[in-house]
């Protein structure tokens, strides 16, 4: 039965955004972006914080939505449709964004998307998980920004496609190198000239000790003697072994961050403890450490013996 | 390295903004409920505020519990009561309590007079063809609840016609395929555009009147009862016997004033209503007076002393009867449990039991009474038997009609048995309609059940016919203008 000492005695979880290196590398560039009205490709490895962090840049970014029908809303943000690659699937993922929407025709939802386009003020395109964009969604995208761009509209946006990258390289770049087709040349030409690609890199040791700093003060009154940051050194080695960190980059990622310190504080909290032993690190990494291919039994508890 | 908390820097806290957790829920724009609008005009202005494709119905066509073609989609009935359409869908897209949105359709009110759960937009009255008024649509974008009220012509607040016709002559419609909301769909003239036309005096004094009137009905919680219909009943027929009502020439359904068939009392609607109170010239204030008289707490008793509801039953099966007949208006009472009829100082007239203990009544009225009873039940039987071959639902009024018995409220007496007759008759059609294919479910559903009979019906009253007085008329105004 669930009282209220029970609930005292349960651990709980912050979920404060934490500004770290990865988003203090990806968030203003993003809104550099948006300013600017600049096209980018931006990868970054898989458990970096990109999606966390473009929904953070949402949120942030003015959208509102009044109760007399004016709405605001700056920044487009979607997911790419997974296995669909028509333009229908893309326009029904950029109008969901705009909240309850009928279904309609292709033919009428995409001249719809760029009179709601403009209506709303969107100035930023960000499309998460960009590497499952097809050339048909690609080209479609550009021919929304294309018909915002001209009369009537003459409205000017940026387009950001996040990626997830792989061997230190960003698939869609790669694509592009390749495909020498007029539609993908066509896109290629809009990227910035400057930065047309960029790889967001995830934590050294030296921001692993800042996140480290974060929890402790996020986490100091469940646990009074917390005291990660000395460890700072220790996780960031236990993140970034072969398996954690396939790629050898060196860098450990806040989804690794976050699902060691969690394990720790949870497990520390549960034993009645205020501060995290090296012990229990030990455990986590060699836990966070198992191979995918290692299967875990699940028994009953054995029969008592009559 | 900060930590920064995720509500901090949004915009949702702020005044008329809705806060960023409604965001998927909610339409792109979301628009409030103006204040006595109708849904079908709070549908088109969702349509126009969130730019849907041109004439769809796009909202409408959205929220609907089952797949309607646009034709009928644009049908005005279909907006009465908004069955069709997911109400709370809607609320919840507007972040709109549900009450609000409730209230733009006439159901609330509708369930609260009749109190019944399953009310349609016929107890309202007949639905008028789409129509607006062109300065409501000027002003705020409104098409008002008072555009559905049947007896009305013209808007009551401003006091131009209700616009059915475009200037192009082209009949206008809720929906347009390929038209923006509130547009002609022919010559694409928007709406507030159309010429204002006055309504005369005499229509826009009329139909003050007469909204006043549906206002206080639909608002007020006055439950249609039998006694009350009975009273205005009586009312009516008084005032036509004093001579107080004008002689006005048939109206244009050839109706009573309520109709005889008002033994199902929810069958008359409400527009009859206001059309029988408009008629008799009854303000807002005398209807709710006299809807709201204290309810006849009888403490009759029936006095036939074989009647098992007399003086020992615990509850009271005596009943309101009001007779109409050689220009004289009586009180009577009758006895649900054995049919008999007697006056308020306890005088029985009609009785069908011989050992009935008064001397008010001669015993050879009271067999003939009892033969014409046993002839009512041949002929009853005999026609129930004819409807179950005829596959014809098995109520009591239907039965009743064609074996060319009365619908006085007394021959549904228990103990005359009359009613037993149909109900065994109307429980075997249901036995036979069982297992049949869906549809036949429609004749499933009238076929009588006794939960149907467990309200006493009023007496038939016979409608009042020109060369006695004058004759009761529904919708008198419009007769009056073609007079």
């Amino acid at each position: 039965m669930i009282t209220q000492s029970t609930l005292s005695m349960t651990f709980r979880v912050s979920d404060t955004f934490i500004y770290n290196g990865f988003q203090g590398r990806l968030l203003p560039f993003l809104a550099k972006s948006r300013a600017e009205r600049t096209w980018h490709i931006i990868g970054a490895v898989p458990g970096s914080g990109k999606t966390y962090g473009i929904g953070e840049v949402v949120r942030g970014s003015g959208m509102a939505k009044g109760k007399f029908g004016t709405t605001h809303m700056p920044i487009l943000s979607f997911r790419s449709p997974k296995n669909a690659r028509s333009e229908n699937a893309l326009g029904i993922a950029m109008t969901a964004a705009f909240g309850v929407v009928p279904n309609m025709p292709w033919d009428l939802r995409r001249t719809w998307l760029v009179s709601e386009t403009d209506r709303v003020g969107v100035e930023l395109i960000i499309a998460d998980d960009a590497q499952d964009l097809s050339l048909e969604q690609l080209t479609y995208l550009r021919e929304l920004t294309d018909n915002l761009e001209a009369p009537p509209y003459n409205r000017k946006v940026g387009l950001c496609l996040v990626c997830a990258s792989e061997n230190n390289t960003i698939p869609l770049v790669d694509t592009f190198k390749i495909r020498n087709e007029l539609k993908w040349r066509q896109f290629k030409r809009r990227l910035d000239a400057e930065t047309p690609s960029v790889m967001v890199s995830n934590h050294n040791v030296r921001e692993v000790r800042e996140i480290c700093k974060v929890y402790e003060a996020l986490y100091r009154d469940q646990l009074p003697d917390l005291h990660l940051q000395q460890w700072a050194k220790a996780i960031h080695g236990y993140l970034t072994t072969p398996i954690l960190d396939p790629e050898g980059s060196g860098e450990a990622t806040m989804h690794n961050i976050h699902r060691f310190l969690m394990y720790c504080l949870r497990t520390t909290f549960e034993l009645k403890k205020s501060d995290v032993e090296d012990s229990l690190l030990i455990a986590a990494s060699e836990l966070m450490n198992l191979d995918f291919e290692s299967v875990k039994q699940l028994k009953g508890a054995e029969d008592a013996e009559v | 390295m900060q930590k920064s908390d995720t509500d901090s820097h949004k915009p949702g806290a702020e005044a008329g903004l809705l806060p960023d957790a409604l965001w998927h829920q909610t339409f792109p724009h979301v628009v409030p409920v103006i204040e006595g609008e109708w849904l079908l005009g709070l549908l088109l202005r969702c349509d126009e505020a969130n730019n849907w494709p041109a004439g769809a119905g796009t909202t409408a066509t959205f929220l609907g519990r089952y797949s309607i073609g646009p034709g009928p989609l644009a049908k005005p009935a279909l907006y009465i009561t908004g069955s069709v359409l997911d109400l709370d869908r809607l609320a919840s897209a507007l972040n709109e309590d549900l009450e609000k949105v409730e209230g733009t359709t006439f159901t609330g009110a509708l369930q609260r007079f009749f109190s019944r759960s399953d009310c349609t937009a016929r107890l309202l009255g007949l639905t008028p063809s789409f129509r607006i008024c062109t300065q409501c649509i000027r002003e705020q974008r409104l098409l008002a609840q008072t555009c559905m009220y049947p007896l009305l012509r013209s808007c009551p607040e401003h006091g131009l016609l209700f616009q059915q016709v475009c200037s192009c002559g082209t009949r206008l419609k809720a929906f347009n395929k390929g038209t923006p909301p509130f547009t002609c769909g022919a010559c694409m003239m928007p709406w507030h555009r159309l010429t204002d036309v006055p309504a005369t005096r005499e229509v826009a004094d009329f139909d003050v009147g007469v909204s006043a009137l549906y206002k206080v009905l639909l608002s007020e919680h006055l439950e249609l009862t039998v006694e009350r219909l009975v009273r205005v009943r009586r009312y009516a027929a008084q005032q036509v016997l004093s001579g107080v009502w004008p002689e006005l020439p048939r109206g244009a359904f050839g109706r009573g004033l309520l109709p005889a068939i008002a033994n199902i009392h929810y069958m008359v609607s409400i527009t009859q209503w206001v059309a029988c109170f408009s008629a008799l010239q009854v303000t807002p204030e005398r209807m709710i007076a006299l809807m709201q008289e204290p309810e006849s707490t009888t403490a009759l008793v029936c006095p036939n002393r074989a009647c098992s509801g007399g003086a020992n039953s615990r509850t009271s099966t005596v009943h309101l009867y009001t007779s109409y007949k050689h220009k004289k208006c009586e009180d009577y009472y009758y006895c649900a449990e054995c049919g008999s009829r007697f006056t308020e100082s306890g005088r029985l007239v009609v009785t069908f039991d011989s050992n009935h203990g008064s001397r008010d009544i001669e015993p050879k009225k009271v067999a003939r009474l009892q033969q014409q009873l046993a002839q009512w039940k041949t002929r009853l039987e005999a026609t129930c038997v004819k409807m179950l071959g005829q596959g014809h639902p098995i109520t009591v009024e239907e039965a009743f009609a064609k074996a060319h018995l009365s619908q006085n409220a007394n021959l549904r007496a228990l103990n005359l048995g009359l009613v037993s007759i149909v109900e065994f008759y109307a429980m075997r059609q249901r036995a036979a309609m069982a297992g049949y294919a869906p549809g036949k479910a429609q004749i499933l559903r009238h076929i009588y059940s006794p939960a149907s009979n467990t309200r006493p019906r009023p007496p038939h009253l016979p409608s009042i016919s020109a060369t006695q007085t004058q004759e009761i008329y529904m919708y008198g105004h419009e007769a009056n203008q073609s007079a």
